[in-house]
């Protein structure tokens, strides 16, 4: 038999590691909702107005973002929310994704705008991964699809992009940033965004859940779960960060927050601005091709 | 000895390892949760890697296991009993989404 909730009194069904709570289902979902509300208030993340985008792509962590802005944002009658589904093409993976989350976003009576790979680079991500290429597949997938959704952003006309990335997330960012000695990233790490011309602003209201909560938040409140691996995430160096970190939070509880604090810690209001355009399709750019650019140029699309 | 029998569900991409989303698990009278997972993963090295950390042998790091609704660290971890009739779902933390 378990013992009682720490919050309320109740049988709990949680014992947070970190913490040492023991919570109810019910108190453990408020907790992660107030914590949700607390991180879009500390970072700015919204106005009264926003039009938020929504990047929804069906795994448990959006479909949690997604519950949980529709949740907040009735409080605010003038703001809005649109989901923002992309479609990278990836057979036997992404098909099923899309149809929870379309099947999501009509439930909560959530408008959905879908874009494709094919549709914005003529390529899917099957193809693009088929080729002789000298990256990682995730190092395309990545750069295309944050590429898609700013673009989907915009055409529903967004001044907010959010999207589920969580604390596990947020802590291998910093670790893999740190591994690969890329210091402008680690200056450029902010959970709230930035205002940068050419991009909607991007927030991760979820930075400070870790996954195992979203993933327990997913399965108490009903959702439904997406159960395809995608098939080329084994390729990425990401896995080695997250496997260390796993390990490191069940030795030491509080680890990943750590790490993501210190992220937060190391990151500088002054990190560079993106400067100048991309001379092939005018996107933002440092300096000479944006990366899609570069990365499609490579594969010789 | 009389034994029992306990259902065990499998969601997320543990499902889609073991090829199978359900099945009830035959075990002796006095079982804990770590003999069901036992006799789960017996002749499934798949759905083992999958849910267990074998470096730190726990499930701590990739999965979350319910015992009748409760997180079995909320309980006695893996050394959890189990019944007759309970039912366990095993619950991988897989990163995307």
């Amino acid at each position: 038999m378990s013992v009682n909730c720490t919050r309320c009194g109740a049988p709990s069904v949680y014992y947070r590691p970190y913490s040492g709570e023991r919570l109810c289902g019910r108190c453990f979902s408020e907790t992660i909702l107030e914590r949700v509300k607390r991180t879009i208030n500390r970072h700015r993340m919204f106005e009264h107005d926003s039009r938020i985008a929504v990047g929804v792509s069906g795994g448990k962590d959006s479909l949690t973002l997604l519950r949980m802005l529709h949740m907040i944002e009735e409080g605010w009658p003038n703001s809005e929310m649109v989901a923002v589904c992309i479609d990278e093409g990836i057979r036997g993976y992404r098909g099923e994704a899309l149809r929870i989350a379309e099947r999501s976003c009509r439930e909560l009576g959530v408008e959905v705008r879908v874009l494709s790979f094919r549709d914005l680079f003529g390529e899917t991500m099957d193809e693009i991964a088929a080729r002789d290429r000298e990256l990682g597949a995730c190092s395309y997938c990545g750069v295309l699809r944050r590429r898609a959704l700013n673009e989907a952003a915009a055409s529903v006309e967004a001044d907010r992009l959010a999207t589920g990335h969580n604390l596990d997330d947020m802590a291998q960012t910093v670790l893999l940033n740190i591994l690969r000695g890329d210091v402008p990233r680690l200056e450029g790490f902010d959970p709230g965004g930035r205002e940068l011309a050419g991009y909607v602003r991007r927030v991760k209201p979820l930075c400070e859940v870790p996954e195992r909560e979203t993933t327990l938040y997913a399965y108490l409140n009903g959702m439904e779960f997406q159960s395809v691996p995608c098939p080329y995430a084994g390729e990425a160096m990401r896995g080695d960060a997250r496997r260390f970190l796993n390990q490191m939070e069940v030795r030491r509880p509080g680890t990943k927050f750590i790490v993501y604090q210190t992220g937060l810690k190391l990151a500088s209001k002054d990190a560079a601005k993106v400067s100048g355009v991309c001379p092939v399709c005018g996107a933002p750019s440092q300096g000479g091709l944006c990366r899609v650019c570069e990365l499609t140029g490579r594969v010789e699309i | 000895m009389s034994g029992m029998r306990v259902k065990v569900k499998l969601l997320g991409v543990a499902k889609d390892t073991a090829g199978f989303g359900q099945l009830e698990v035959d075990l002796g009278e006095k079982s804990t949760v770590a003999e069901v997972l036992e006799t789960l993963f017996d002749g499934r090295g798949k759905l083992r890697e999958a849910v267990w950390d074998s470096a730190l042998n726990t499930y701590e790091s990739c999965a979350l296991v319910l015992l009748n609704g409760v997180e079995v660290g909320n309980l006695e971890g893996v050394d959890s009993r189990v019944g007759p009739g309970d039912e366990l779902v095993l619950l991988s933390v897989a990163h995307g989404g």
